[in-house]
Parts: C-alpha cells; sequence; structure tokens
C-alpha cells in the first residue's frame, strides 16, 4: 500500500523485463558512436591534423562539448523509458492488476517517480560512459586535455545524471498523459529528433523565436548540463543570446515534468481502466 | 483463514457516454457459497466486476466489499482476489517475476508466490516468460495472482475461458473449495452449463439489469422433467406407451415423455415385456430459462427492478437500433429483445396459417404468470403479418419452456420463429451466403409459419396436461395442409435453423423450389441441438433445404424424426464440449471433425464446459476460409444436391466449406465480451 511497497512492486516489473538492457545497449551505441566521431573530428581539426579550413575550437571548450554529447544527443533514451514505464502497463493491461494491488493510484504514479529517478541515475551514468569513454580516448590519443584534474568538468558530468533523472521523469508524464505505446514513442522521438532540433537551428537566425526556443525542453536540458554540441552548430558566434543559467535549465526542466505528471494523473490516470 | 465478506452492489449505474452499461444494479453475494453472474456478452457483467474492484467509477450506486469501497480496503490482495481478463500480463516478464511484483506491492512475502505458482500448476513454467504461456496457462497464472494475497473474497470473471475440461474440472472443485472455507466467490459467465454445477446461487444480469437473483434450485421450475426412454424395438416401446396412455414424442435422443417419472415408464415397458436400451430423467431446461430471463420474456419476481413489460420495451430501442441493416444480423450477439425484430419491417406478407398456429403456441404454455401479461400483445400482434417477428421469440420460448420445455417440435418452431427474430438471437448465427441476410425477410418469415403453427399443434398433441386445449387439434391438421403451399407463395431465398443455443444458421435458397412436401426427407436438420451445428452446416450446402421447415405430413417412422430440440443441460455440455473438442483448430481446413457430432455426449458426468477460445491465427483462419465459403457456398449447395436426400440425421461430415462456416459461428458465440 504504502509508496515503498509500490515502489518495489514497480522496480521488480522495470528490471524484470529486457526493455531497460536493451535501451541500455541502444544508448551506449548511438552515443558512444556519435562522441567518437565528434571526438575525431573535433580534435583532429582543433590540433590541425585534419585542415584547418573549418572553425576550430579553443582547447579548452572540446572536453565538456564532446562529454555532454551523453545529453545533448542522448537525452532521448531516459525519456523514452520513462515513457514505456507507463505505457506498457496500459499496453498490456498491467494497470489492472497493478491497481488492484494498489488501489490509490497516486501512490502508483509516485513509486514509478521514484522508480524512474533510480533508472534515470542509472542510465545517465551508462550515458555518461558511453559518451566520456571515446571521447576521452580521442582527445588522449590527440595529446589535448581531458580536464578530469578539473572540478568543472566532474560538476558537469553530475548535471548531466541529474538530466538523466528528470527526463526520465517528463517521460512518465507524458506516458501517463498519452497511454497509447506507439503514440507516445512515435511523438517523442518526432518532438526530440525533429521538431526541436529544427526550431532550435531556426533559432539561430531568426532572432525573435530565440527567447522561446530556449524554453523548449532540449534547450533547458542544454543549459542544465552547461554544453551542448548543439551551441557549436548554432553557429560561429557560439549561439545568440545567452542560454540560461544552469539552474534555471534545471528547474525549466522539472517544469517540464511536473506538468506533465500532474496533466497525466489528472486527465488519464485516474480514469476507468478497462 | 481469511473471513469471507459480503458483496453489495447498491442502485449501480455506470455510463459510457450515452450507452449504459449497468443500470440501477442491486444484488448480494454472500460468503460461503459459489454466485455465479451470469449474462449475455455485453449484458454489463464485467463492468460491474470492474466497479466492484474500484477500476471504473459509477456513474451512481455504490458496490463495496464487507460493506467498505475497493478503494479502501487496507489490504486490496489479501482481501479480495481477482482474476479479470486472461491477459493481463506483460508477455515479456516471467510468471513469477509477474506474481513477485504484485506480491511486493501488497507487501506479501515472495515465498506466497513459489506457493500459489504450486497451487496452480505453474510451477513448473514460472521462469518462462508469458508471451509463451498459452490461454489455459495464463487463466491459471490469473488465478495465482487473485490468490496470492489468500483472499476472503474472490471475484473471477470467466475463468473457464482457455481451460481445458481437466482445468476446469480443477476449478470447479477449487472454487467449491474456497467457498466452503467460508469465502466469498463470485465468478462470472456467459454460459449458464459453464458454472451450474458449480455455483449455489446466482445472478443473472441483462442489458445492465439484473433479472435474476436467488439459489440455483429457484430458476426453473420442477415441474419440467422429462424421462427419455429407447428401446431397440421401438415399434413395441411405442405400442406399449400408447396402449398405456402415456404421451411421448420422438426425438432423436429417444422418445420423451413429459411429466411422467421413468418409473413408470419403465413400469409400462416391463408390463409389455420391452426391453429398454435407455431410460433417464432429463433436467429442467434452465439454459431455455436462462434464455428467457435475459430475453426479458421470463420475468423472475426476484428482480423487482424489472418488470416484463418494461423490460421488454427498454429493450426494443436498443435492439431495433442494432439490427437495423442486414449487415448487422451477424454482428448483434446482444441484442436479445424480441422487438429487435420490428428492424425487419420488410416481412408484413400476410401468413394465413401463421397467427393461427401460432396462438395455440402463445396461449397454451401457462405455467408462468408472468410471462402471461405479455401473451395478449403477443397474440394481436400475431393476427397481422408481423407476428412472425414481434412475437416469435417469446412465443418460441413459451413454447418450450411453458409446458414443454423439451417439444419434439420445438426446432421446427424454432426455425420459424428464427426467420423473425434472428436479429435478436442472443449469441449468432451465421448467414449461409452472403446474400441471404436481405432477401429472406419476406419468404422465410412467411413459410416457416406455417410450420411453428404445426410444431405448436405437435407440441399440443403431445398433449402435456396443462397445455391440452382444444385448440390445437383444430389447427393441427390445417397448418400442415397450409404449410407446403406457404412456402411457394413467396420468392423463397433462404430459411433459417436454430439452436436452442441461439445460433442460427441461415439456409441457402433451394436450387429448385420445389415445396418438397410430399418428400419423404426428414425434418432433422431444424435440430435444436448443439450436435446439430454440424448438421446443419452440412444442410447448408443442400439445395432442398425448405423441408427443414416442412413437416412431412405423414407419420413419424424413423427416417422422419425430427431432430431432438431438447435444449436441456446435458446438450449444452455436449455442444461445449463440441465447441472445444477440435483441437485448437490450426488446421481449420481439416477440422471436418469440427462439425462431427456425437449425440450420445449426454453423459451425465463428462460434460465439459471447456469452451475453446481463439487465438489471433485461428481468427485469421476463420476468416480466411469464410472469404472462400462465400464465394463458393452455392455451387458447393448444387453440386452436393444429388445426395442430400440421403444423409442421415447424423451424417456429421462436414465438408472443408461447411466446417469452416461452424468455427465462424463459433466465433461469433464465443465472441469476447465487448468492454
Amino acid at each position: 500500500m504504502s509508496v515503498v511497497a509500490a515502489s518495489r512492486s514497480e522496480f521488480t516489473k522495470q528490471f524484470s523485463t529486457s526493455m531497460w538492457w536493451i535501451l541500455a545497449i541502444v544508448l551506449v551505441a548511438y552515443v558512444g558512436f556519435t562522441a567518437a566521431v565528434l571526438a575525431f573530428a573535433l580534435a583532429a581539426s582543433t590540433t590541425g591534423a585534419i585542415g584547418g579550413d573549418g572553425p576550430s575550437l579553443p582547447a579548452d571548450r572540446i572536453s565538456p562539448l564532446l562529454y555532454s554529447v551523453g545529453t545533448a544527443v542522448g537525452y532521448v533514451f531516459p525519456l523514452l523509458i520513462g515513457t514505456l514505464m507507463v505505457t506498457t502497463e496500459f499496453r498490456h493491461k498491467t494497470l489492472t492488476p497493478t491497481f488492484l494491488a494498489t488501489p490509490r493510484r497516486g501512490t502508483v504514479l509516485w513509486a514509478k517517480v521514484v522508480v524512474g529517478i533510480v533508472v534515470g541515475a542509472l542510465f545517465g551514468v551508462i550515458g555518461v560512459i558511453a559518451s566520456v569513454g571515446p571521447a576521452a580516448a580521442f582527445l588522449v590519443g590527440y595529446g589535448l586535455d581531458t580536464d578530469f584534474s578539473s572540478a568543472d568538468t566532474w560538476a558537469l558530468l553530475g548535471r548531466m545524471l541529474i538530466a538523466y533523472v528528470l527526463w526520465v521523469v517528463i517521460g512518465i508524464g507524458v506516458g501517463a498523459l498519452v497511454r497509447n505505446q506507439v503514440g507516445a514513442v512515435v511523438g517523442v522521438l518526432v518532438f526530440t529528433q525533429f521538431l526541436e532540433p529544427v526550431a532550435r537551428a531556426a533559432a539561430a537566425f531568426v532572432e525573435q523565436i530565440e527567447p522561446i526556443v530556449r524554453y523548449l525542453p532540449g534547450a533547458a536540458s542544454d543549459a542544465l548540463v552547461g554544453a551542448s554540441i548543439f551551441t557549436l552548430s548554432a553557429g560561429p558566434g557560439g549561439g545568440t543570446g545567452d542560454p540560461l543559467e544552469w539552474w534555471a535549465g534545471g528547474l525549466v526542466l522539472l517544469a517540464y515534468a511536473v506538468v506533465a505528471l500532474v496533466l497525466g494523473y489528472i486527465t488519464s490516470w485516474r480514469r476507468d481502466v478497462s | 483463514m481469511p473471513e469471507g465478506l459480503a458483496l453489495e452492489f447498491s442502485g449501480l449505474t455506470k455510463r459510457f457516454g450515452a450507452v449504459t452499461a449497468v443500470s440501477d444494479f442491486t444484488a448480494h453475494v454472500e460468503p460461503g457459497l459459489v454466485t455465479g453472474f451470469l449474462g449475455p456478452n455485453g449484458a454489463g457483467k464485467t463492468t460491474t466486476l470492474r466497479v466492484l474492484l474500484g477500476l471504473v467509477r459509477p456513474t451512481a450506486g455504490t458496490a463495496t466489499i464487507g460493506g467498505q469501497p475497493y478503494a479502501k480496503l487496507k489490504h486490496p490482495l489479501q482481501t479480495v482476489g481477482a482474476v479479470l481478463e486472461a491477459s493481463s500480463f506483460h508477455p515479456g516478464r516471467s510468471g513469477a517475476a509477474h506474481l513477485k511484483a504484485y506480491a511486493q506491492a501488497a507487501s506479501l512475502p515472495t515465498s506466497r508466490v513459489d506457493e500459489v505458482l504450486g497451487l496452480v500448476g505453474l510451477a513448473d513454467a514460472a521462469g518462462r516468460k508469458v508471451g509463451g504461456y498459452s490461454l489455459g496457462m495464463r487463466q491459471r497464472l490469473g488465478l495465482a495472482y487473485a490468490l496470492l494475497g489468500d483472499p476472503g473474497v474472490l471475484v473471477l470473471d470467466e475463468p473457464a475461458n482457455g481451460l481445458d475440461p481437466e482445468g476446469i474440472k480443477w476449478m470447479r472443485v477449487l472454487l467449491r473449495q474456497l467457498a466452503r472455507e467460508g469465502r466469498t466467490v463470485l465468478v462470472s459467465s456467459h454460459l449458464l452449463a459453464e458454472v451450474q454445477q458449480t455455483v449455489d446461487s446466482l445472478l443473472i444480469i441483462s442489458q445492465g439489469r439484473l433479472v435474476f437473483q436467488g439459489p440455483l434450485e429457484d430458476l426453473a421450475d420442477p415441474t419440467e422433467h422429462a424421462t427419455v426412454v429407447d428401446s431397440p424395438d421401438r415399434p413395441a416401446l411405442l405400442a406399449a406407451l400408447t396402449a398405456a396412455d402415456v404421451p411421448y414424442e420422438i426425438l432423436r435422443s429417444g422418445v420423451t415423455i413429459r411429466g411422467i417419472e421413468p418409473a413408470r415408464v419403465g413400469a409400462v415397458a416391463s408390463a409389455a415385456g420391452v426391453a429398454l436400451s435407455a431410460l433417464q430423467q432429463r433436467g429442467p431446461a434452465l439454459e431455455e430459462v436462462f434464455l428467457d430471463l435475459v430475453n426479458g420474456v421470463r420475468v423472475h419476481p426476484s428482480a423487482p427492478g424489472a418488470t416484463g413489460v418494461g423490460a421488454r420495451e427498454t429493450d426494443a430501442a436498443p435492439s431495433a437500433a442494432a439490427t437495423e441493416t442486414p449487415a448487422d444480423e451477424t454482428a448483434s450477439p446482444e441484442t436479445t429483445a424480441p422487438e429487435g425484430a420490428e428492424a425487419d419491417a420488410a416481412a408484413p406478407e400476410p401468413v394465413p396459417v401463421g397467427p393461427a398456429g401460432a396462438e395455440p403456441a402463445v396461449a397454451a404454455p401457462v405455467a408462468h404468470t408472468e410471462p402471461d401479461e405479455l401473451e395478449p400483445e403477443d397474440e394481436a400482434a400475431a393476427a397481422d403479418a408481423e407476428a412472425a417477428e414481434t412475437s416469435t421469440l417469446s412465443a418460441t420460448f413459451d413454447t418450450e419452456t411453458g409446458g414443454t420445455p423439451q417439444a419434439a417440435f420445438v426446432s421446427s418452431a424454432i426455425a420459424a420463429a428464427a426467420a423473425a427474430y434472428r436479429d435478436d438471437e442472443p449469441k449468432s448465427y451465421e448467414p449461409a451466403a452472403t446474400e441471404a441476410p436481405q432477401e429472406t425477410t419476406d419468404a422465410a418469415a412467411e413459410a416457416p409459419s406455417g410450420d411453428e403453427a404445426e410444431a405448436a399443434t405437435g407440441e399440443a398433441a403431445a398433449s402435456e396436461a396443462t397445455t391440452a386445449e382444444s385448440e390445437p387439434p383444430q389447427g393441427e391438421n390445417q397448418p400442415t395442409a397450409d404449410a407446403p403451399p406457404a412456402e411457394p407463395s413467396g420468392p423463397i431465398t433462404a430459411s433459417f435453423a436454430v439452436a436452442s443455443t441461439g445460433v442460427i444458421d441461415i439456409v441457402p435458397p433451394p436450387a429448385d423450389s420445389s415445396a418438397d412436401s410430399t418428400d419423404e426427407t426428414p425434418a432433422e436438420d431444424a435440430d435444436v441441438d448443439v450436435e446439430a451445428l454440424g448438421e446443419i452446416d452440412d444442410e447448408l450446402s443442400n439445395p432442398h433445404e425448405e423441408r427443414v421447415f416442412a413437416m412431412p405430413a405423414g407419420g413419424t417412422d424413423d427416417t422422419d424424426l425430427p431432430e431432438d430440440a431438447d435444449a436441456d443441460v446435458e446438450a449444452i455440455g455436449a455442444i461445449d464440449q463440441e465447441l472445444s473438442e477440435p483441437e485448437p483448430s490450426e488446421d481449420e481446413a481439416g477440422a471436418g471433425e469440427a462439425s462431427d457430432s456425437s449425440p450420445e455426449v449426454e453423459g451425465e458426468e463428462q460434460r465439459p464446459w471447456g469452451e475453446y477460445v481463439k487465438t489471433e491465427a485461428d481468427l485469421e483462419a476463420d476468416r480466411f476460409f469464410a472469404a472462400f465459403d462465400e464465394g463458393s457456398e452455392p455451387d458447393e449447395g448444387a453440386g452436393e444436391a444429388p445426395e442430400s436426400g440421403d444423409s442421415p440425421p447424423d451424417d456429421t461430415g462436414g465438408g472443408e466449406g461447411e466446417s469452416a462456416e461452424s468455427q465462424d459461428s463459433r466465433d461469433e458465440h464465443e465472441g469476447g465480451e465487448p468492454r
């Protein structure tokens, strides 16, 4: 009945199917590959190993950029797993036994959030390792500083973990809101992989929309982490207006999570289960 | 020992938009009993149970467990165990992990998981993913979930679905055991036969309303018993019975005698020196009573909310709407109201014989007081052409269940009625050919009505003491004489046969339109027995179909025997067996045995209740073969025409097309409850 009991139940559910490790493997492959390619390109161009035409970055900006690939590119994975935590229950109708065992539905949602935080941290660690590992290897290979001695680097990695956790919670809210698994997954992918990147790219050229775009969840996430490959692609100027402060970005992301959860709870979670 | 708690439904109403799923449902379920919760698909059973379990919020009213709503229970799983559907599992999770998750949620020791898995016989499969479980295993896993908390209340929604006969027997024993321990057991089903041996008490719901509440014994009139007797030397037996002035009817299962104890029948035979091959008593046709209650034809005082006329009136609207188009005919499992046939207004042809014959049928059975008030209405309706439609359902059921529930000729009566109320048939029937539904209205409704009259008179001839009136004998000759002319009078395109289980077969148009009335062909095909399903299917390919309704004017020698119209529980059991027998029919095409029927499957002990629930693949296959049937049916019929007259009643070797169709009908018969 308690949140603790429900959380243990959710924990068992989460790790008794293969979804989590399949997503983790894809996360490692995707983030790792992206980080490796970017690390090679940036390190090579910065050191002048390949033609020096392109904009080369100052060496001290490279490592945070590469390390943050774990969130800037990989944030879709915690979002997905959070969504799936809820939509699988709708899809396989396991919400019936779940609500029979824990009739107070709010408790179930809280338990999912608790487990989501744990899963987010776990995925965060995996994602950070997947991005930092290849990046650091290339930096070392090109004789650049990995910045592991800097406290800023570790703070950045810590903020990446926070971002992962928040993304899972947002996913739970989205899942509760959308219910339909396919719809939720497609929606998440379209928004994160298409809509928001386009909007952010457009914001680099159209100043008027920039104040809005910076509050989009992906941008807020990047602001929270403090570095993103997107700030590189945003233009030679390092992007128009300044991004949010990291804590402001974190609060915006948290607000998304809270709003999604509350809306999901009110509009969908309390509905009839049949 | 967990204590059983009483379940209380009070004025429960649930609307989904404009649809009222449950309407003012008030009932009480006692601990220490197995209570059956019966109703056709879509009657609101599942919704009621879900409201009870806090999964669905009622529009009005309350449902409590031991006085508390489910959400207020301190330890829900330790108080109530529920099995709601067989598919509430993540296919990628093992059975053990599934249970472990919920044991944790309910703060139960995880050792309990192994216990319940052992209890339901899934210990070996505990570590396997549920996706690889059979339907029966899933049902068991669902039951294991329900038993996790060793609850005092068990709520099971169609628990027998997917279980093999052995599993069903096991389930029965388990439920009885649990009830004996003082627990409350509420088990829903859409088949009375399925729970009849298990339950002590019944709730019957129809169209969201409670129509019966009380012990099983209250359901049926104890006078509705019949004795079945047979002899290798049947003429001698019949002679003896006639000599002893014992009225009898000859059914396929033997000679049926109503209202007379087996002992006396045996004595008669013995006195005449006739050796008997069978002598047994049949129970009352509970299934018929159940269907009557569900259809609103009969009203039981235990459900004060539903008055006869009121129920009928309320039923009329939805069913009429649902049966408006022929296309809906095949898919209207829930429309049970007689008046729904109004949708069929296309058939108001004058039926000269029908009313005359139908009236006795309606008027005769006065065993039930409540239906009486409906009869004037029915008779009046019968006077005009729509009689066959507006009244036949009740007329038929009255005929069947009133004085002579297992009338020999009910098969014909039902066949006739089918033309009228096929849309309202509670279960389903299958169109034999694609063109059938539309054109059947006029002629088919008309022609059989003569038979209905005949059927009525046939019954009357059976002269049950209570039903014998002077009128029926009058009508007796007239209908038989008139029935043949009635048929050719319209463009006969199709006919029907109805099984008492509610499966209606539409018979394809005859290749030649001869009335066949002089034909010697037996009327076996109007069989109401479930076994008949296969046979009816056979008949679908038979061009001389209308003889089904044209009772031979001549006597009843063996070849002319009508099929046993008996709808009693054994027959239902047999049906169920047939339905479940054909192994998971991955090979639908080869499922000729699907229609194989053993008429003898009426053994008391082995009534298989199992009901094979189709998988997606099966349904796929059904559709596939059904597509062939629609295209090829007429040809097949023509091809098989020459043999048609010869097939004995029990010859059920169905061809591919027919068996596929019978599969279809089974489909609909067992179709899941819409949620």
